[in-house]
């Protein structure tokens, strides 16, 4: 019950909001609501027991018998974190927005709700077909929230959103029900379960650049990819970033994007181990474009949001790269990643969001010496940029540190030319520091009287900051949780299988067992 | 033989009779009147529903039996009565029952001639009713020409002076070439039945599925013909060259008739296409069946391309119709090569059917109750901030459009992915695939009243009906399009 408490509660949680009839106490109720999700996840967190690959918390019923295909949700080691980080950031973003969503108040958190459910459902389904639900659902509310409550480009924005997140999806439910029938003709039964999709053996030719797998391997890697986004497909990404409002921007960056990437680890990289590793070269070589690519258009942006929104093109690169060195370093950097880009990207747009409801620009020519204008909110934001740039002792150092040991083990070159990366990363970011905090002071800036942080503001910045450095300073409290799950996956990457949990086995045998005695 | 007409034979056209009767009771009023006084618009409407409802609980309480005792024939074999029958007929009627009260204050209908009309109507889901349980070409001919005939003249019957006075002459003209070309495919089929077996067969559909595999490969007549009633049938369910009259008569159609056009007479056409389909032509012949790949294919790009460059919504819903007619091509290409009698594949053509169905009554629906005068025509721009004024109805509006598209977590969804999967099992892979990327493309027209909705703003007022029965029928095939995604096993039961 928990996992489907922690995924449709969200969706109760909005319908109320809806149809709560006092306008006044939305944001505060919103509040609660989220405080209880996080306090629920916080449960599942203690109840997890990290000594095991297999998956804990099973819910399993057949759902569309016809087709065999089920409700079957589930947790392990490699989608704990990200269930934890989407509802930790979801109270942050709610106190973050009281202030920055001013219309609309009661659709906005009914669709940050619906928007958080769809999130946690599809980290948490272990049906493609619920998962391809979940994964499609997220696309509405976050494109109504670009649309209604985005900037002047909001409609452009929103709708190249969603037809680029719609166009790849579209491939994976052809590979979706391409698998199905393949199960069903090795095994006799439709099903879309990944358990019983993890085992059925699909035709590779090695040598051969289109084989049945690397076909449908594709199908899944153009929807994760676009999601991601990787490097030619990631042009939506800057729109959706600056013309969304600041809470649609760090629940875009913070958790929708690892989406993408959670997709690659539980689905497209097990599923296909032969098709992933024969094209692990392209991966690798499109994230290491990414990262560099990325970093190079940051650098010449005006703008910070569009600055900070291409930032996340070349940190969702490292991800990739990580995950496909193929190795358990590799891929728990990857997985650390996602996580560290979670806080420091989230919180970078937290803190652009904050600045600009202040000033009302983001062009880094208006600003200038904001450090002496506004000094919390300037310690603030280098902590963050030493985090987004990999300074040791912030979790970002980890890692990249992971990611970049994995990829060189894995091929050398490839390693090279990231750390290429890292030095590209730290000059823009650097650069923005210094033209945006340091320097002459803007005349301007002071004349407009700005306040510094505010305590609203002190409750989203500190527990990102809290976590910066416990990530980065004791990786291992983190990482204990993921290491079965991960070295599983990376020892037993060509016939990988996932087990449920013995307690949930054993309870439904005493199910099973009563019945029968009761007959 | 002829078999001698037995009291069972009454027994399973009673829902159609009562279709019948109830269609001469409004007429009947007005001719017994005084001076042809015209009964209130109301009451004749209101009797209509009554006449489809009982059609359709006469239909659960004496056809709900096939379940239990497989097929029935009545008539001498001119009609057939199993699962596949029973659901399409109550389909129908539940799409027609849910169109009806959309007459209910409309602009276009004009009340002085709402007898007739409903006559019409009732009649219209007569025909409906004879084409899908027709077991004989013949048979079908009939149920067809029924149904057609009533909804040349219901075209007419607008306030509208010229839009809709044109798109009947329309309808009417290419609707008369394609029954021709029907009939003449028709003769031909029966011909060389007939003279395959030296006039010893019989002409309806259970002894046709006996040679039609061995004429389909031996004998030209026969191919001819079975492709001339393809086109008869592709004319009505507005298959790729001959779709064109779509928009132009869906537009120029009173919008509730429009809706039950696109919704209950579609259904019904294309339910007696695959009862044809499924004599089991395409899996002898390889050029047939690709030929209708090419036109399923073509048929999605048309609609879809069409509707991007359209800005009524009327004309935008149309061409999205001729869309879904491709998609529900591929589903009845599937079906025509395994015919596994009542198996997924059927269900999966009857189930998008459904949600196909209940999504077009909440578009044109929504249509129907937004007009204000006869010669409106409701342009997306009209539709700016319309989420401002109305929520809820924008709401509703959203999911029936999201529904059109197969997004999830809607009913569209489940069943795009149910006709799209047995397609697969079928080997038609390339075909599902240009039907996806087509979904693609639907997604571009689909999204654009949304984004008028929800993400402009706009002073203008865009008034709608006080008319609560109409809106609650909206609301709820809307929130069924939801909650259908979820529950959707149910349906299946």
């Amino acid at each position: 019950m928990m996992l489907s408490a922690l995924t449709f509660l969200p969706v109760v949680f909005a319908l109320l909001i809806i149809f709560n009839p006092q306008e006044k106490i939305t944001s505060k109720l919103a509040l609660v609501f989220s405080g209880l999700l996080f306090v629920l996840s916080l449960v599942l967190l203690y109840n997890f027991n990290p000594n095991t690959s297999d998956l804990q918390f099973v819910e399993k019923s057949a759902w569309i018998p016809q087709l065999g295909i089920q409700y079957f949700l589930g947790i392990d080691g490699i989608s704990l974190w990200l269930v934890m980080l989407s509802n930790f950031l979801l109270p942050l973003v709610i106190i973050g927005s009281l202030k920055s969503i001013k219309v609309k108040v009661k659709s906005f958190y009914a669709a940050l709700f619906l928007l958080q459910a769809s999130m946690i459902g599809s980290f948490l389904s272990l049906d493609l077909i619920l998962f391809y639900i979940f994964f499609e659902s997220s696309l509405i509310p976050m494109a109504l929230m670009i649309g209604i409550w985005g900037g002047d480009k909001k409609v452009y924005a929103s709708f190249k959103f969603f037809i680029y997140t719609m166009f790849g999806s579209v491939f994976m439910l052809a590979s979706i029900i391409c698998l199905m029938l393949l199960n069903k003709s090795a095994t006799g039964e439709f099903s879309s379960s990944v358990l019983d999709l993890y085992r059925i053996d699909i035709a590779f030719v090695d040598g051969r650049f289109f084989s049945t797998q690397t076909l449908l391997f594709l199908g899944f890697a153009i929807a994760f990819a676009i999601k991601v986004p990787m490097f030619p497909l990631h042009t939506w990404l800057p729109d959706a970033h600056v013309q969304a409002p600041t809470p649609g921007s760090v629940i875009l960056a913070g958790v929708m994007l690892k989406m993408g990437t959670y997709g690659f680890l539980r689905f497209a990289i097990p599923l296909f181990p032969d098709a992933s590793s024969q094209l692990s070269w392209v991966f690798s070589f499109l994230a290491v474009i990414g990262i560099i690519y990325g970093a190079l258009v940051a650098m010449v942006q005006t703008d910070i949001k569009k600055l900070v929104a291409y930032s996340s093109v070349s940190h969702m690169g490292y991800i990739i790269l990580g995950m496909f060195a193929f190795n358990e370093i590799g891929l728990t950097g990857g997985l650390y990643q996602m996580l560290n880009h979670g806080i420091s990207t989230g919180a970078l747009f937290f803190l652009v969001g904050m600045i600009y409801d202040r000033t009302h620009t983001r062009e880094i020519s208006a600003y200038g010496g904001l450090a002496k204008v506004l000094p919390i909110y300037t310690i603030f934001f280098l902590i963050i940029t030493f985090s987004s740039i990999a300074v040791p002792l912030t979790n970002g150092f980890v890692g990249e540190f992971y990611i970049l040991l994995g990829a060189y083990i894995n091929e050398p070159f490839w390693g090279a030319l990231a750390i290429l990366g890292v030095v590209l990363g730290a000059t823009y970011m650097l650069w923005m520091v210094k033209k945006v905090f340091f320097g002459a002071t803007n005349p301007n800036l002071v004349a407009m009287n700005l306040k510094d942080i505010t305590i609203s503001e002190y409750c989203v910045l500190v527990p990102l900051v809290v976590f910066v450095f416990w990530m980065g300073i004791f990786p291992g409290h983190f990482l204990k949780y993921s290491e079965q799950s991960l070295s599983n996956l990376s020892n037993n990457i060509n016939n990988y299988e996932l087990k449920i949990a013995d307690d949930f086995v054993k309870s439904k045998e005493l199910i099973t067992k009563t019945l029968k005695a009761s007959h | 033989m002829p078999t001698p007409i037995k009291f069972i034979d009454f027994i399973l056209v009673l829902p159609m009779l009562s279709l019948f009767l109830f269609s001469l009771i409004p007429i009947g009023l007005k001719v017994f009147q005084q001076k042809n006084h015209e009964s209130k618009t109301d009451f004749v409407v209101g009797l209509a529903l009554m006449g489809v409802f009982t059609s359709l609980v006469l239909l659960i309480l004496f056809q709900g039996k096939v379940f239990y005792q497989g097929t029935f024939f009545a008539f001498s074999q001119a009609l057939i009565f199993d699962r596949f029958t029973f659901f399409s007929t109550a389909l129908c009627l539940v799409l027609s029952l849910l169109s009806l009260p959309f007459l209910l204050n409309h602009t276009t209908i004009r009340r002085s001639q709402i007898s007739e009309f409903i006559f019409l109507y009732m009649n219209a889901i007569f025909g409906m009713s004879i084409l899908i349980a027709s077991n004989d070409l013949i048979i079908t001919f009939i149920g067809l020409e029924l149904m057609s005939l009533s909804l040349y003249m219901m075209i007419t019957m607008n306030r509208e002076p010229h839009a809709s006075k044109e798109a009947a002459v329309k309808y009417f003209v290419l609707g008369s070439v394609a029954s021709a070309i029907l009939l003449f495919g028709i003769s031909l089929v029966y011909g060389s039945a007939v003279m395959l077996s030296n006039g010893q067969i019989q002409t309806h559909y259970s002894s046709l599925v006996e040679i039609t595999s061995q004429l389909i490969s031996t004998d030209r007549i026969f191919i001819v013909g079975y492709a001339l009633i393809l086109i008869g049938f592709g004319f009505k369910i507005s298959m790729f060259p001959l779709h064109s009259w779509v928009p132009d008569v869906y537009q120029g159609a009173a919008t509730p008739l429009t809706l039950f056009m696109a919704t209950a007479v579609k259904v019904a056409s294309i339910v007696a296409l695959a009862r044809i389909l499924m004599l089991g032509a395409l899996e002898e012949s390889f050029s047939l069946t690709s030929t209708l790949q090419w036109l399923a294919i073509l048929t999605m790009f048309v609609g879809n391309l069409g509707a991007l460059a359209q800005t009524s919504l009327k004309r935008i819903f149309a061409y999205s119709s001729v869309a879904h007619s491709g998609y529900i091509l591929v589903s009845l290409i599937a079906l025509a090569v395994d015919q596994t009698f009542f198996g997924t594949n059927t269900e999966a053509l009857l189930l998008y059917l459904l949600g196909y169905g209940l999504f077009s009554v909440g578009t044109f629906g929504f249509l129907s109750f937004i007009e204000r005068s006869p010669e409106d025509d409701i342009n997306i721009d009209q539709l700016r901030g319309f989420f401002y004024k109305s929520p809820w109805i924008a709401v509703g509006l959203a999911f029936c459009l999201l529904g059109l598209a197969g997004i999830p977590p809607t009913l569209g969804f489940i069943t795009k992915f149910y006709i799209f999967s047995s397609a697969m099992n079928e080997g038609f892979y390339w075909l599902v695939i240009w039907a996806l990327i087509n979904s693609v493309i639907g997604v571009f027209y689909y999204l654009k009243p949304i984004v008028y909705m929800f993400f402009y703003s706009s002073e203008e007022e865009l008034p709608c009906t006080d008319y609560s029965f109409q809106k609650i029928i909206f609301l709820s095939v809307a929130f069924l399009s939801l909650a259908g995604g979820v529950l959707f096993p149910l349906f299946l039961n």
